[in-house]
């Protein structure tokens, strides 16, 4: 989708170019936030399940899109981003443990790590 | 009294048919990314629908014609089909987005794979609108997209900071953003508004008006339906945007999955609050699956002058049945190849903006012009609501796709 | 107003919604017809329906591309059968006569076939 847009959108280059720079170059902050996300996600409806506030279906399909979504993250990176990819493999891993501490940790550090740049954050 | 109840299931309607899967996943992701500041957008595109909302279901009433017919006359064939194919294609990347949205909520119910339910949901949802009289499918989505109100319930049972959250009425750039944020802010503000003014709401609405016969007797219902329907219909938005940024903001999660949207009401009210949740979001997405499809069909037929209409019959309308079950064929397809949901919103979320100057020209045209609307011709208030609005739309269609790209879709 | 008033052509009649006897739309009156020849006078001779008609219409490359979806028929509906134009166009004869809904014809058998409620 963004490659598309980018063509299609090509006349402004000179005008966005700054812009499309700076997106390239935090790819990398996009998706550690996505892991970081995911991890929190995830921690929180293990957290539930823990209080028999959520039910074994839901945490299970919540569960396996995240690692889909994260192995999918994981392959577009390539080779580029090792913390990425380290982020990656932990997340995965405590998924599969159904780790609900570990994944908070992880979010936790991934926020610290990728992101405060205002109140947004 | 039969007006009274008519009126009433009109506005209810128009309340559990608002939200879509679209504004699901950017309410949920604005609350959680910029707190309350973001609250006025909402309720500054709630307007805009409410006035072009009344203006189509006026114009169906009085001119007596569909939008894309009153198009083509207005616009010519060269400019009506350059106005007709994005904004066909637009419905049918939407409808995609929706039978997707779709699956993954009967996939959280279930735990059947995603795709045979996309399979299994797109013929159950052909089936219904096949034999099923118009009336009834309205009614039913409408009504029990009402589920949604859980999350208005979710709202009064956490303790939300209600002067916080009333401050994000007033327009604002929330202070501290860096210079990189302050352009996802500005891409959130152009998807909630795109998000919220779907053509295909417009065009559903103005065709179901000229379905049920409406005449100047119904032009207080119309009034009521938009204002009243589309205000409730808008708090439940808001209410997911509120309860996001309770829940959510503190928890450092910025929704990536559509079921997370659930959780906030699995959080006070358990697996009880889930479930409604879950069922309230299947009704609404469902809803709007239809609408988006039966949209594609009724733009398309009505450019083309075909019979058309889900009053008729399938037989009485040949190619118009045609029409959406291909609609329904190829948005199908479109989620089998495996594109996620959520990238779907995006696209129809960007796309769709900048197809509404369009779309949103010749209503304006038509619903000022007496030779049309005799003495039912805008009013003041609604020329200036209308073209100021227009000015706005015409604005943020041309930063779209700039924004998309320069923010990695808000993500930076 | 009846088809010997005097009409503007581009406003009044082409892009208008064409209407039979029976009350069923009939397409969209995508072009118009004249007969006529320097110094005699010109008059419509018919209404032209379908994609077909867009050829006058639309860029080449436009054209092409309609066409190769929809195919090139065109139905010609003579002046004379129109009745009355207002916002609409009538017609004084049913759709068949004049060879349209052919395709809405075949489809409609069809889908007579699969039950409804």
């Amino acid at each position: 989708m963004r490659q598309t847009a980018a063509i299609l959108f090509f006349p402004l280059i000179p005008w966005l170019w700054p812009g499309t720079l700076a997106a390239a170059e935090s790819s990398d902050l996009v998706e550690m936030r996505t892991v970081r996300s995911l991890a929190a996600e995830t921690a929180e409806v293990f957290r539930l399940q823990a209080e028999r506030r959520v039910n074994a279906i839901y945490a299970r399909t919540m569960t396996e899109n995240a690692v889909d979504q994260l192995h999918d993250l994981d392959q577009s990176a390539g080779g580029e981003g090792a913390a990425l990819h380290r982020a990656i493999a932990e997340t995965v891993a405590a998924l599969n443990h159904q780790d609900s501490a570990a994944l908070r940790a992880i979010a936790q550090r991934l926020f610290i790590m990728a992101g405060p740049r205002g109140p947004a954050d | 009294m039969g007006r009274l109840i008519e009126i009433t299931l009109g506005i209810m309607t128009a309340v559990g048919g608002f939200v879509d899967i679209s504004e699901l996943v950017f309410a949920a992701q604005s609350g959680s990314r910029f707190g309350f500041a973001l609250i006025w957008a909402f309720a500054f595109a709630t307007i805009g629908i409410i006035v072009f909302g009344e203006m189509s279901g006026r114009v169906a009433a009085i001119a007596k014609q569909p939008v894309f017919n009153l198009m083509r006359q207005r616009l010519g064939l060269d400019l009506g089909l350059l106005t007709l194919l994005p904004a066909v294609a637009v419905n049918i990347i939407t409808c995609a987005a929706e039978v997707g949205g779709m699956a993954l909520v009967l996939q959280l119910l279930t735990g059947w794979p995603y795709k045979l339910l996309a399979i299994l949901s797109t013929a159950c949802l052909a089936a219904i609108v096949w034999a099923l009289p118009f009336k009834w499918i309205e009614r039913v989505f409408g009504l029990l997209g009402l589920l949604m109100l859980t999350f208005v319930a979710v709202a009064a049972a956490i303790h939300v900071p209600w002067r916080e959250a009333a401050a994000g009425l007033i327009p604002q750039i929330p202070r501290g953003l860096s210079t990189q944020e302050i352009p996802s802010f500005a891409y959130f503000v152009v998807a909630i508004m795109s998000a919220v003014l779907f053509p295909y709401e417009v065009y559903f609405y103005s065709s179901g008006a000229i379905e049920e016969h409406w005449s100047a007797k119904d032009l207080m219902m119309n009034r009521l339906t938009t204002i009243v329907g589309f205000s409730l219909g808008s708090l439940l938005a808001i209410s997911l945007l509120i309860n996001a940024a309770v829940l959510f903001r503190p928890l450092h999660i910025d929704p990536q999955l559509p079921g997370t949207a659930a959780l906030q009401a699995a959080i006070p009210f358990g697996e009880t609050g889930l479930l409604l949740a879950l069922f309230g979001m299947l009704f609404a997405i469902s809803g709007a699956a239809i609408e988006t499809c039966l949209s594609s069909a009724y733009s398309v037929s009505q450019f083309l002058g075909w019979e058309w209409g889900r009053y008729k019959r399938p037989h009485e309308a040949p190619r118009f049945t045609l029409a959406w079950l291909a609609s329904f064929a190829v948005a199908l397809a479109v989620v089998l190849t495996g594109i996620p949901p959520l990238e779907l919103v995006e696209w129809a979320v960007v796309f769709s903006i900048i197809v509404l100057p369009l779309t949103y020209l010749p209503l304006l045209l038509i619903a000022r012009d007496r030779k049309y609307m005799n003495e039912h011709v805008n009013g003041r208030l609604s020329n200036v609501l209308g073209w100021g609005f227009y000015t706005v739309l015409c604005a943020a269609a041309v930063a779209a796709l700039p924004l998309y790209i320069v923010t990695s879709g808000g993500q930076l | 107003m009846k088809r010997d008033a005097s009409i503007k052509l581009v406003s009044e009649v082409r892009d208008l919604q064409i209407v039979d006897s029976e009350g069923r739309n009939c397409g969209i009156c995508d072009d118009i017809e004249f007969h006529g020849a320097p110094g005699t006078p010109l008059t419509v001779a018919a209404l032209l329906v379908g994609p077909g008609a867009y050829r006058r219409r639309l860029p080449r490359w436009a054209f092409r591309l309609v066409a190769m979806i929809a195919g090139e028929r065109v139905a010609r509906i003579p002046w004379k059968a129109v009745d009355k134009i207002t916002a609409r166009i009538f017609l004084s004869g049913p759709a068949e006569e004049l060879g349209l809904l052919r395709t809405e014809d075949r489809l409609a058998r069809a889908f007579r076939k699969i039950p409804t409620s």
